[in-house]
């Protein structure tokens, strides 16, 4: 039972890469949502936890174009191991370890996806990185912000209440 | 979730799972499509599947609603367009009726509109759109493809007043079709359209046709003006009492003929 949690998320892979991808986009910037994923299990799971989880995210992420699933089930298990092991070096009840550690992570995820799937020159690889990869960061920094907002309290609707 | 190697410690056991899933990694790298084609297949099948199915079924529901509105937007052309042929199709009838339609000898037809019809309860005057300029006439003879309509009354340069039968100053001298009895048509409010001046003893039955007769030199002769549905012989009078039925619906007027004398 305990796998349940991990095939939702492999689902919810699957679900953004098929429909919720181009509905949320904002012009170039999407939402990483694999590695945010990847994150959230790093962040409160076991480090082989969050390497296979990784590895598999990277088998679905990959399933439409397999060619690259070798690349994919590397850089997401890379980005897996990664997190889990820098999680213990920061102090996660701060709220700015937390963005800092988000953030980080994005950037870890986009600079090889950047590198590895932009098929066009190298002189479009750094236009790629400012024109895609850096507006998905933000973008998907702070989705996963406010998810993680919303997952400790610190963002409810009583509170934005009180705002008004 | 945690996978537990034994023999290993926990350190030796978290390089174990790294150097594998480099391992996996790499032999689906070096394997290319060999290998992850066939995995790739089973994942689709089993994560991706459902959502593609949703995915399709939007795109339908999608287009659907595009079609849909494209129907629409059809129907309501093609329905003016029906309304048109349908429109066109009642005058094709109409001028089809009239090809077979032949004005009296010495007399020629002047197809003309209605502009308006006049009168309380019952229609009694037209203006119609052809005058001076068009050789129409006073007292030239207005019929429609079912019989007598009226008369002129007075011509403009491009316009004429018509007395139809309704008006009580529009006066037809007629006979009897089958029995050649003679008499006035005439309207009145009161009896509605009757036969004049036929006197009791005369050869008339219910369900005669009454034609012009020619005499008073307005209307031809022959021109169907009704049907005789009701004769009351009274006991002390000289004249039957006729009901006539005009051969015109003039509640529905259409077209009008002005029958223009030749040469």
């Amino acid at each position: 039972m305990r796998i349940i949690p991990y095939v939702l998320y492999l689902l919810l892979i699957a679900f953004d890469r098929t429909i919720l991808t181009d509905l949320v986009a904002i012009g170039p910037a999407h939402i990483y949502t694999a590695a945010l994923l990847l994150l959230l299990v790093a962040q409160h799971k076991s480090y082989t936890a969050a390497l296979w989880f990784g590895i598999a995210a990277g088998v679905v992420f990959a399933a439409p174009d397999p060619s690259r699933m070798g690349i994919q089930m590397f850089v997401l298990g890379f980005l897996g191991a990664a997190m889990a092991q820098l999680k213990v070096r920061f102090n996660l009840d701060s709220l700015r370890s937390r963005f800092l550690l988000l953030v980080g992570g994005l950037v870890l995820y986009s600079i090889p996806h950047t590198l590895f799937f932009t098929t066009a020159g190298s002189g479009s690889i750094v236009f790629a990185f400012i024109r895609v990869a850096l507006p998905s960061i933000a973008y998907s920094a702070f989705v996963g912000w406010l998810f993680f907002m919303i997952q400790t309290g610190h963002l409810s609707f009583t509170r934005i209440k009180t705002l008004f | 979730m945690e996978w537990r190697v034994p023999g290993f410690s926990r350190e030796n056991r978290t390089v174990l799972h790294t150097v594998l899933a480099l391992i996996l990694s790499l032999i689906f790298f070096i394997s290319g499509e060999g290998l992850s084609g066939p995995v790739a297949n089973v994942v689709t099948t089993i994560f991706y599947f459902p959502f593609h199915q949703v995915q399709a079924a939007l795109t339908r529901l999608g287009q659907t609603a595009h079609d849909n509105e494209m129907l629409r937007t059809r129907m309501a052309e093609l329905s003016i367009q029906l309304q048109f042929y349908n429109e066109t199709i009642e005058e094709n009838r109409r001028l089809r009726a009239l090809l077979g339609f032949l004005p009296p000898p010495g007399f020629r037809l002047l197809p003309t509109e209605i502009i308006g019809v006049y009168g309380s309860g019952m229609p009694n005057t037209a203006l119609i759109n052809l005058g001076e300029r068009h050789a129409v006439r006073v007292n030239q003879a207005v019929i429609t493809r079912n019989g007598v309509a009226g008369r002129i009354a007075r011509v403009l340069k491009d316009y004429s007043i018509v007395y139809l039968l309704t008006e009580p100053r529009c006066r037809v001298a007629v006979r009897i079709q089958r029995s050649r009895e003679q008499g006035i048509i005439r309207y009145s409010l009161r009896r509605g359209m009757y036969l004049d001046n036929v006197p009791r003893g005369d050869d008339i039955v219910v369900g005669d046709t009454v034609i012009t007769s020619g005499v008073g030199g307005i209307f031809p002769e022959g021109l169907v003006v009704g049907e005789i549905v009701n004769v009351v012989s009274p006991e002390r009078e000289f004249f039957f009492n006729i009901t006539v039925q005009p051969a015109v619906n003039f509640n529905g007027l259409d077209e009008l003929y002005v029958l223009v004398p030749e040469g």
